[in-house]
């Protein structure tokens, strides 16, 4: 493996080809045009737009859903600040002083600031995964099936801290998405399992299906069901041009912010979510005498978390590449599409494939770029599209997950599984369970019992094998201290405080 | 015992449900040893630890109800109930080859839905249940027609020009777009043949096309 410069080098040398430009660039544009449209978020983004990528070859389409990624990121934002309407759940706390800014008439200012922050975090980012990827890819080659058991544990158990609300039913949706996963045939003896005679089944549930159910239709359906008025501050978005006090007062809070977000993002279960939440309350506790206030309008407020979460969307690509582990639900997708593509995530990719594998990393950055250089002038288009009025944009929104979900196999069968998870989506919702934990144990189910299995045929059926292995053992520890001290009476109390505080009550 | 938080409630059964099913099939799997676990292993205990895990959160949100506690509508979760058994429950049976009936268990589902109270779950998931089942045979126009006018009778604004024209201009798209850009695999136009197939229960058109290689 060479130095970093030459990695960089190859990868800007794969990805600045004419042709992955334009993917990326397409890729953006897609992203930005779904992400922006209210109430829907990076996840059935993504899953919306996996089925444009399937023609393509494995460099380009990988290339293209960073650029789907990173635009459906900002996209949410724009739609924060202009509709005070999250599309995902790291907008929540853009929300909360890009809509004040905005109804002051600043949000030009607000949408620059959160372009230029998210910037700025990506470009740090981005060199933080290159410098990374290869020691950690070598420290992976070290992990046996008990390490990688005990590393999705603590994954599973770290996507529970960030979900807002109860914590055992969190847990109990990861077990839940952990059995969805099992569907199907049985590596090791080619059992049917689950299957209930349908033919289609004995592959599995497909991963879009859940995503597209879950999270696109339920949130398309709860949606029409509520009859609110949106305020859309179209017109007044001028002045994208930030003042000099505006650059004076978000430059450190984009610093901490990306600073924030690139050690979160890394951490399983991290990523944007938990970056931008711990960004914001730090801006917050830092500024003294703000004005204005947090929450009407602080432009570090805005700032702040719009870097961290980018950082951590771009340091939770960490744990994939080089662990092959998926640390979040985004993710999680991510290792969807590229199974898709035939390439398995892992640490052998990087040596495998490493024109990709760097390529891709450039790509980020690429992306990136696109969004400042395309999105902030583009911003006006964007704007009308939030003009179009909900009645006519779910049918179409309908139509191409339809057609998506149809094309990953052909099959009407994977249309109909989806029309079934979007009623459990709807019940999910109705029960107050949040969904992103089961994909994320979606996706984790057949690995995790795949090495569960290894490690135990190993150990010959001795259970001690995850505390006496070094490794697998601190693993394990880590996911029983976070458990405690979520569990703790005083910072369970407070957790709940700081989702109601900030306005995340559901 | 009262309940106390409703939304718990019914959290916890539905934990309870799933751990519960999936404990009962995987007894008829090979269980295997610990150290040579069979297909049936890993099932059974994680289904055990949802049925354990819902049943705390079931616990917890009994007691005496506080002011102001919505209550959760139980006539909506029947129904949800109802729709998966449905079709599931219609899959298992196979009538029509497996993905008709599935199909059709869907479709009924969503119309029970749409006329108990739960109008835009129905008429959304109906359409989409139309279209995948449909798409092979009435091809992608017709479909794009279906799917856009049933759900967008959903919306409370609805209104018959601006739907009808909305619909016209989406299927073209998809057919510009999926059809001749992306060469997606969907017929244009209805194939008589092939929605005569769909409709005789002795043959399995759709199950039989090679979905092994598909994925892998």
């Amino acid at each position: 493996m060479g130095s970093l410069v030459d990695n960089l080098t190859l990868g800007f040398q794969t990805a600045f080809t004419l042709q992955n430009l334009l993917y990326c660039f397409f890729g953006c544009l897609l992203g930005t045009l779904i992400g922006v449209l209210p109430g829907i978020g990076p996840i059935a983004t993504i899953a919306m737009l996996l089925p444009a990528t399937y023609a393509l070859p494995p460099v380009a389409a990988l290339i293209m859903l960073a650029g789907i990624y990173y635009g459906a990121q900002y996209g949410g934002s724009t739609t924060a600040i202009l509709v005070n309407l999250p599309g995902e759940s790291s907008s929540v706390v853009t929300m909360l002083d890009g809509y004040q800014m905005a109804r002051k008439g600043r949000a030009g200012a607000a949408l620059s600031v959160a372009a230029i922050g998210s910037f700025i975090a990506g470009c740090v980012g981005t060199l933080i995964l290159a410098g990374f990827a290869a020691p950690l890819a070598e420290l992976a080659f070290k992990f046996g099936p008990a390490e990688y058991f005990s590393l999705m544990v603590l994954g599973l158990i770290g996507a529970v801290v960030l979900a807002s609300g109860s914590i055992i039913k969190a847990i109990a949706m990861i077990v839940l998405g952990l059995l969805l996963g099992l569907v199907g045939t049985d590596v090791n003896t080619g059992t049917s399992r689950f299957a209930f005679g349908i033919p289609e089944l004995s592959d599995g549930i497909g991963f879009i299906s859940v995503a597209m159910g879950v999270f696109g239709f339920a949130e398309i359906i709860v949606n029409l069901d509520m009859k609110e008025d949106r305020e859309v501050f179209t017109s007044k978005v001028k002045g994208l041009l930030l003042s000099w006090t505006d650059f004076k007062d978000s430059f450190p809070a984009i610093v901490r912010g990306t600073a924030i977000g690139s050690v979160l993002g890394i951490l399983p279960g991290g990523g944007a979510l938990l970056a931008s939440f711990a960004s914001y309350t730090v801006e917050k506790k830092l500024a003294k005498n703000p004005n204005p206030k947090f929450g009407e309008g602080n432009i570090r407020g805005v700032a702040g978390p719009e870097s961290a979460n980018n950082a951590g969307a771009q340091t939770s690509f960490i744990p994939l590449l080089t662990l092959g582990i998926p640390p979040n639900a985004v993710m999680a997708l991510m290792v969807g599409a590229m199974t898709i593509h035939n390439i398995q995530p892992g640490p052998q990719v990087m040596t495998s494939n490493p024109a990709l594998f760097w390529g891709m990393i450039a790509s980020m950055w690429i992306g990136n770029l696109m969004l400042v250089i395309l999105n902030l002038p583009l911003i006006g288009m964007w704007v009308q599209l939030l003009k179009v009025p909900y009645r006519l944009l779910y049918p179409a929104i309908l139509m191409f997950c339809c057609i998506g979900v149809f094309s990953v196999n052909n099959n009407s069968f994977d249309v109909l599984i989806t029309v079934l998870f979007g009623v459990l989506g709807i019940v999910f919702i109705k029960v107050g369970a949040e969904p992103a934990p089961l994909l994320l144990g979606f996706i984790l189910g057949p690995m995790m019992e795949e090495n569960l299995r290894r490690a135990m045929l190993l150990s010959r059926g001795d259970p001690t094998v995850f505390f006496t292995r070094p490794l697998s053992l601190t693993m394990l520890i880590m996911a029983a201290a976070l458990l405690a001290i979520i569990a703790l009476p005083q910072i369970a109390k407070r957790r709940e405080e700081t989702f109601v505080e900030d306005g995340v009550a559901e | 015992m009262r309940i106390k938080d409703y939304k718990d409630f019914y959290a916890g059964v539905m934990f309870i449900v799933f751990g519960g099913l999936t404990v009962w099939l995987s007894t008829t799997y090979n269980l295997g040893t610990a150290a040579r676990m069979g297909p049936g292993y890993f099932p059974s205990v994680l289904g055990g630890v949802l049925v354990f895990l819902g049943a705390i959160v079931l616990i917890k949100s009994l007691g005496k109800a506080e002011e102001g506690v919505e209550r959760a509508n139980t006539k909506s979760m029947v129904i949800f109930i109802a729709m998966m058994v449905l079709s599931l429950g219609a899959g298992f049976v196979g009538l029509a080859g497996p993905n008709g009936a599935l199909a059709i268990g869907t479709v009924a589902g969503c119309v029970l839905a749409f006329f108990y109270g739960e109008r835009s779950l129905g008429l959304v998931l109906g359409a989409v249940a139309i279209f995948g089942l449909f798409l092979k045979g009435l091809g992608v126009i017709v479909c794009v027609l279906l799917l856009v006018f049933i759900s967008a009778y959903a919306s409370h604004e609805f209104k018959w020009k601006e739907t009808t024209i909305s619909a016209v201009v989406l299927a073209i798209a998809a057919w510009a777009i999926f059809v001749k850009g992306l060469g997606l695999q969907m017929p244009t136009w209805p194939d008589v043949p092939e929605l005569q197939r769909m409709f005789q229960s002795d043959v399995k058109p759709a199950a039989v096309e090679a979905p092994a290689d598909a994925k892998k």
